[in-house]
């Protein structure tokens, strides 16, 4: 065990990523955990480091010294693959740049001969017409209000930091953004999923409390499509039906006090279910039997069915096929139309651009800039997604 | 009633509970869920005594009990790992079995039900020195308990060696972190599985001889009452250290000890009887707590 | 160690291929010791089925099963291992006989109720421990209830020691006096071990029914055990549902010890009701935590039971020849993998070619 120690501590030298082979990985901050892991694979003899979204949790100082590690491994004669959405890095510390969007190769160019404007706009570039015919939005009173949101997930790290919005009643407010950067964390501060955080939340009015568990909040008018279907989404285990009637235990065209009507809710489910065009074999066949786009729009059927004053869909189209796609923004600006507030959470820029009246861009846990997407191009949100300060306001 | 023989009452009472802990701390590090110590120590008290009874050997005894305890493993092994059941139900329906059967065989083969008493039955012999008994507090703590006894804290302590000093050991505590990690740098998870299993096996086995052989030689239809359920709740207490447990197992052992004891006084035994499983739960209630205060503090803000 | 289950819903046929499977284990294992097999599973069917009184028999083993079977599948529907269903049952038709032995003025169409009700408090009190460890404590709740098997059957031996013993006994066999004549059921026919007690039996079978298929309550269970995180997001409150789902548990299992005392025993005895708890648990494993799947599983192990009985009398084959069975076959019907190493995919292919063989020939003479 001494040989071990001794020979990680002077590989860490060697590195510049000294570490304390004695100490707990859990108890390490998270950037020397990170170096950890380096020295893990160098450890074991890596050539070739494939490095996945490295500064997600760094400080500024601590991605500093990451990039300088990188570059004194490349001295060293290690190659080194950086998956990075933010250009920034991009641009200091790599020598050539692949652009990978919807799983294609958008570009490849050197990075001395590329600008950052080029870049970002090969990661949202213009893609099949996400454009959606809809009219101008005629936003009412506030639907949702968000002000001062602090929130820090269980291995301490702030995923959200002073984020304020306010979402009014017939506007899609879309958030858009780079995967991780805390919408996960707002949705679930939003929706009562998670309840330790600071700040507050009114729903159209309605103070809502740290406490409040879902149930509240759904009947404060809350509806939530979420970003991961199966775990969160649905029951697979369970029919179709029973995956239906959730949320909705207190529906009085099909339940009265303590009891459910299964043959009422069948007959809400089959006519909802269809005008959503939710294809299916039976109701009472598992929810997992379902193809993603069918289950998607059975969750939106669902989420819609309910009534919400304010419905948060989060990834709506993530893993959906083109036309299911289609429906559900239709279903979303016909929600919108109706008086109700949406929030737009996606990854997918193009679908944030055309459904959105309003678009905040967040980027490491706050809100970095809020565009019009009549008047602003993918390329500005784009840089602002990707940590670029700019765009106009 | 409290003199220092209680100590070495104390160490007999925790030697199987340890042994078992200690064999079922590799599967619990690795990731494994092996229920079965109950079933599997009731089985190899049970041929242990068979074998005894058949051979007069009290080694060839022990044989016997660890073997069956590495057959109990390889069969759960089978229906979990490679038939896909799921490791609590599997573990649970086996107990049951192993039960009956133990209580089956007793019956078709020796033609008993409850008991099998007999002076054939060779137990395993108790070391007793006139110097070591003679040294105070460690004599009275180490004198007059079979090798299994020593063999137990020594396996427990070996096991702290193994588990964070050995790279099998470090394999061991890999696959049950995280095994998909694991496997990125080339361990083989179902391999290092399949051994933990056997070790636990073995040990579970090698426990059930000393409570049917260690002490009085005799096999009573569900004689381990328990213990086996015990030693799975020390295991979850030692959050898998090895130290720990031994630390937790005296204590349930102490338990025991004192049940043995006070029964001798005027009261009721049945009340005293309660004790070991009382500790149990009542370090249930003190340990996850603390773990619960610990977890509120982490997620504020 | 991962406590966590989800039962995976069992189908026809790997349910009675593990049966087969099972027996079949249990043939060889009989015939290894020299009896001859055919001739101790006849007895086993004979005395499980070989006449009225024998099917009466069958079912009043059942009747207890529909108890902790109930209370078994519910607290896996509803995501919780209850362990302790044996405690609880001891616990609460303790209560229940107090009550019927001390409250022997009151008349039986209140004294029947009462002792129920009392059972079922402290049945589910007893499951309180293991249900608060789980949701509270946030630890398992396996080896809390377990030990607490234990300790109530020890402090259940103690109470009637000390406090409650019938006269005439000298503490040797632990059991009290006789519960009040009116509380005492009486076999349906006379000569027959069948009471009332079965109707009971089925009453809580159609309740579980009824909880599952018509309530919101089920409902919130049934989510929260299968996807808790659904259930939360939809407003369940999964917490709540546990706790429930124990209590609930723990009060079946005393009813079913309670009933068992009033319809069979008339008394409470050390040890009454050796495994009621595990072959509740079995069953409801068996059932696949289904009201109908339990009841058809209560019968099964009720008819294997009185068979078991049947064989120790009239063999020398030891009873517990059905618990090895009955263990073997819940291993099976979660091992579902097994048909690949077993062959019983092959064999189940031949036999239905052989009848298919069969067809056409006579189709062809005809």
């Amino acid at each position: 065990m001494e040989r071990a120690n001794k020979e990680v501590e002077k590989l860490g030298r060697e590195y510049g990523l000294p570490v304390d082979p004695k100490a707990f990985v859990k108890d390490l901050p998270v950037a020397m955990q990170q170096r950890v892991e380096i020295l893990k694979v160098l450890y074991l003899g890596a050539d070739i480091l494939i490095m996945d979204e490295p500064t997600a949790v760094l400080t500024p100082q601590e991605i500093q010294g990451l990039l300088n590690t990188l570059l004194l491994l490349k001295e060293k004669g290690k190659s080194i693959i950086l998956i990075t959405h933010k250009l920034r890095e991009l641009m200091s510390v790599t020598d050539d740049v692949t652009v990978l969007r919807g799983g294609v190769v958008t570009g490849v160019v050197k990075t001395s001969e590329a600008s950052e404007k080029r870049i970002a706009s090969m990661m949202v570039g213009k893609e099949i017409s996400f454009e959606v015919p809809k009219d101008a939005a005629k936003p009412g009173e506030e639907a949702l209000r968000a002000e001062h949101l602090y929130y820090r997930d269980k291995f301490g790290v702030t995923m959200l930091n002073d984020v304020s919005f306010t979402v009014r009643k017939g506007e899609i407010l879309g958030v858009a953004g780079v995967q991780g950067n805390g919408q996960t964390e707002l949705i679930e501060v939003l929706s009562g999923m998670a309840t330790r955080y600071r700040g507050r939340i009114v729903f159209g009015g309605r103070e809502i409390r740290q406490s409040d568990l879902p149930l509240k909040r759904r009947e404060a008018g809350l509806g939530h499509i979420p970003e991961d279907r199966q775990t969160m989404g649905a029951a697979l285990g369970a029919t179709l039906l029973e995956n239906f009637i959730m949320g909705g235990l207190s529906d009085p065209d099909y339940t009265s006090p303590g009891m459910i009507s299964y043959s009422k809710a069948a007959a809400v489910a089959k006519r909802q279910y269809e005008n959503f065009d939710v294809k299916y074999a039976s109701l009472e066949e598992p929810a997992g039997a379902l193809s993603g786009g069918n289950l998607q729009k059975a969750i939106v059927a669902r989420e819609i069915y309910r009534n919400p004053q304010i419905l948060i869909a989060a990834q709506p189209s993530r893993g959906v096929d083109i036309g299911a796609t289609m429906f559900i923004h239709e279903q979303l600006i016909k929600l919108r139309d109706a008086g109700k507030g949406i929030l737009l959470v996606s990854s997918e820029l193009g679908e944030i651009m055309s459904l959105s009246d309003r678009v905040i861009v967040m980027y490491n846990g706050t809100i970095v800039g809020e565009v019009d997407p009549e008047n602003s191009s993918e390329e500005e949100v784009g840089l602002m997604m990707a940590g670029m300060k700019g765009g106009r306001s | 009633m409290l003199d220092f023989g209680i100590l070495g009452v104390t160490m007999r009472m925790a030697t199987p509970i340890l042994l078992a802990g200690t064999g079922t701390l590799y599967n619990d590090r690795a990731g494994v869920t092996n229920i079965t110590l109950e079933g599997s120590m009731l089985l190899g008290g049970f041929f242990a005594v068979a074998c005894s009874f058949f051979t007069g050997s009290w080694g060839l005894a022990v044989l016997a009990g660890i073997a069956t305890g590495v057959a109990v493993s390889l069969v759960f092994y089978f229906l979990t790992s490679v038939c896909g059941g799921d490791e609590l139900v599997v573990g649970f329906s086996m107990n049951i079995l192993l039960d009956g059967l133990s209580i089956f065989l007793l019956k078709q083969i020796f033609h008993q039900s409850g008991s099998l008493v007999d002076e054939r039955i060779a137990g395993v012999p108790q070391i007793s020195s006139g110097m070591l008994g003679r040294i105070p507090i460690l004599g009275d703590l180490l004198d007059g308990q079979t090798w299994i006894v020593y063999f137990t804290f020594a396996f427990a302590l070996l096991t702290w060696v193994v588990l964070y000093r050995t790279p099998f050991g470090l394999k061991v505590l890999a696959c049950g972190e995280n095994p998909q990690a694991a496997v990125t740098v080339g361990v083989g998870v179902l391999k290092i599985r399949f051994l933990c299993n056997l070790i636990g096996g073995a040990a579970c086995g090698l426990a059930g001889v000393q409570i049917s052989l260690g002490f009085l030689s005799l096999f009573t239809q569900g004689m381990t009452v328990g213990r086996g359920f015990i030693a799975l709740g020390a295991v979850v207490f030692s959050k898998g250290n090895p130290l720990r447990l031994i630390a937790v197992t005296l204590f349930f052992g102490f338990a025991e000890a004192m049940s043995n004891r006070v029964q001798l006084m005027q009261l009721p035994s049945e009340l005293v009887l309660m004790l070991p499983y009382l500790a149990v739960v009542i370090l249930t209630f003190v340990r996850f707590d603390r773990l619960r205060k610990r977890t509120q503090k982490q997620e504020a803000c | 160690m991962n406590f966590e289950f989800r039962q995976k819903p069992i189908n026809l046929r790997t349910a009675l291929a593990a049966i087969f499977i099972g027996t079949l284990i249990g043939f060889i294992m009989v015939a290894l010791f020299g009896y001859n097999p055919v001739e101790v599973f006849a007895t086993l069917l004979k005395g499980a089925f070989g006449s009225t009184k024998n099917i009466a028999t069958s079912l009043r083993w059942a009747t207890p099963l529909m108890f902790t079977g109930v209370a078994a599948a519910l607290s896996f529907r509803g995501g919780m291992f209850n362990f302790g269903i044996d405690g609880q049952l001891y616990f609460g038709s303790l209560a229940a006989t107090i009550v019927g032995v001390t409250l022997t003025g009151v008349p039986g169409v209140i004294l029947i109720p009462m002792m129920m009700l009392t059972s079922m408090a402290c049945g589910a009190a007893w499951a309180f421990v293991p249900a608060f460890v789980r949701v509270k404590l946030n630890g398992s709740e396996i080896v809390p209830a377990l030990m607490m098997n234990y300790v109530a059957i020890h402090l259940t031996d103690y109470v009637v020691h000390y406090h409650f013993l019938a006269s005439g006994t000298n503490g040797d066999s632990l059991k009290t006096e006789r519960i009040a004549e009116q509380a005492q059921f009486s076999p349906l026919i006379s000569g027959y071990q069948l009471t009332g007690a079965i109707f009971i039996g089925l009453f809580v079978v159609l309740a579980f029914w009824w909880l599952m298929k018509k309530s919101k309550l089920g409902y919130g269970i049934s989510m929260s055990g299968m996807n808790p995180t659904f259930a939360r997001y939809g407003g369940i409150q999964v917490d709540r549902m546990r706790i429930l789902v124990m209590l609930l548990s723990g009060a079946l299992a005393g009813l079913g010890g309670a009933v068992e005392i009033m319809s069979m025993r008339w008394r409470f005895e050390s040890g009454f009701a050796p495994s009621f708890g595990n072959d509740g648990i079995l069953t409801a494993l068996l059932g696949s935590s289904t009201p109908l799947g339990t009841l058809i599983g209560a019968m099964f192990m009720g008819a294997l039971k009185a068979g078991s009985l049947a064989v120790e009398r009239y063999t020398d084959v030891s009873r517990s020849l059905a618990t090895v069975i009955q263990g073997l076959i819940i291993c099976f019907v979660s091992a579902r993998l097994i048909s690949r190493y077993i062959g019983f995919d092959k064999i189940a292919e031949k036999l239905s070619a052989v009848f298919r063989f069969n067809r056409k020939a006579g189709e062809k003479d005809a």
